[in-house]
């Protein structure tokens, strides 16, 4: 059980700091947390505390990271590297099988989109101006996409 | 406590998904950052947005890597290595299905000089027979040669004889087919 959640929680914290170490730090600070102070935590509000406590913690590294750059919006940049050699560590094979799968599934046009997105790292604008479509309809394609692919990687936990 | 939460809201979703992606505003992403604060599902849509988005850019690479292997210098080499070997093998496996297939009788000069050198060798030897019966047949043919200096001139003599005069079918070929009395295995051990 903790560690499915110390999996998600790491995923978690990736999403807000982007450095696979720095989430990895913060993931076992969150947990050595829990053990120290977790034993009034009701079980119910666990997770939610789990959470909270790695958030913060995120939150903290960013301020002083920032103030160390003086670049706010820094968190934007995606390290290049070794980062997603890192992330992918945090992912089953069956969870990529499972979503090659779902994206082999999508209709035409949400894969299309979805591929132009990701594959070939163009903006929405520039595959909406590549496919000849509105804006707002790429990003509905991509909206469904991410819908039905979020599902399937659910659908195995 | 239950580790898998219930998927989240659809926009939900879509909103951590373009968070993970950075693909929000500064206004929208401080809107979300404040909603990560108080609520679990969203925690849990980022964490999930960020496994689906690794996932798929996981995918993507496998991709790209074999495309890009099979476009350098060492992935060309490899196929080509491997068109090689499939070449020798297919090679290989004609050149012994050959050996090993029944050479025609008499249909030819060569096929009637291997006949005949079958019988002069003293013994008869399978055409059709394995390695050894072949090399035996082959030094016996050479050896037959060697004792006959006109030996092409003698083999051509015997082609001649047989060779039709005309498109008539020849009377000895009608005899050779009314022959009942072959027995069907020699003949498929020739």
């Amino acid at each position: 059980m903790f560690e499915e959640l110390g999996r998600r929680l790491q995923a978690f914290v990736m999403g807000l700091v982007n450095r696979p170490e720095v989430a990895q730090e913060i993931v076992q600070t969150t947990f050595e947390r829990l053990l120290r102070h977790g034993g009034g935590v009701e079980p119910e509000s666990l997770r939610a505390w789990i959470y909270q406590v790695a958030r913060n913690e995120a939150l903290l590294w960013r301020r002083k990271r920032d103030v160390e750059q003086r670049a706010v919006s820094a968190i934007a940049v995606r390290p290049e590297g070794d980062s997603d050699a890192v992330m992918a560590g945090l992912l089953r094979r069956d969870e990529i099988a499972r979503v090659r799968l779902a994206v082999s599934q999508l209709p035409q046009a949400q894969r299309h989109v979805l591929e132009l997105r990701l594959d070939e790292e163009l903006t929405f604008s520039e595959i909406a101006a590549r496919l000849g479509l509105p804006l707002g309809t790429v990003l509905s394609r991509m909206r469904s996409a991410v819908e039905r692919l979020t599902q399937s990687l659910a659908s195995g936990n | 406590m239950t580790p898998h939460p219930p998927t989240p809201t659809s926009d939900l979703v879509w909103d951590a998904w373009r968070y993970a992606s950075d693909e929000l505003t500064a206004s929208e992403r401080e809107v979300f950052e404040s909603r990560l604060a108080s609520d679990v599902e969203a925690c849990e849509a980022l964490a999930e947005a960020v496994l689906l988005r690794q996932a798929l850019l996981a995918r993507g690479s496998a991709s790209r890597a074999v495309s890009r292997d099979a476009a350098t210098p060492a992935g060309r080499r490899s196929a080509g290595w491997f068109v090689t070997l499939v070449a020798a093998s297919l090679l290989v496996l004609v050149g012994t299905t050959v050996s090993r297939r029944p050479l025609p009788l008499a249909a030819n000069r060569g096929s009637a000089a291997v006949t005949d050198a079958a019988v002069v060798g003293g013994e008869q030897t399978p055409v059709a027979g394995d390695d050894e019966d072949l090399v035996d047949l082959w030094v016996a043919l050479n050896q037959e040669l060697k004792f006959d200096a006109s030996a092409d001139s003698g083999l051509d003599d015997v082609a001649d004889a047989f060779a039709p005069e005309s498109d008539d079918v020849p009377d000895w070929m009608f005899a050779a087919l009314e022959d009942s009395s072959v027995d069907p295995v020699e003949e498929d051990a020739l």
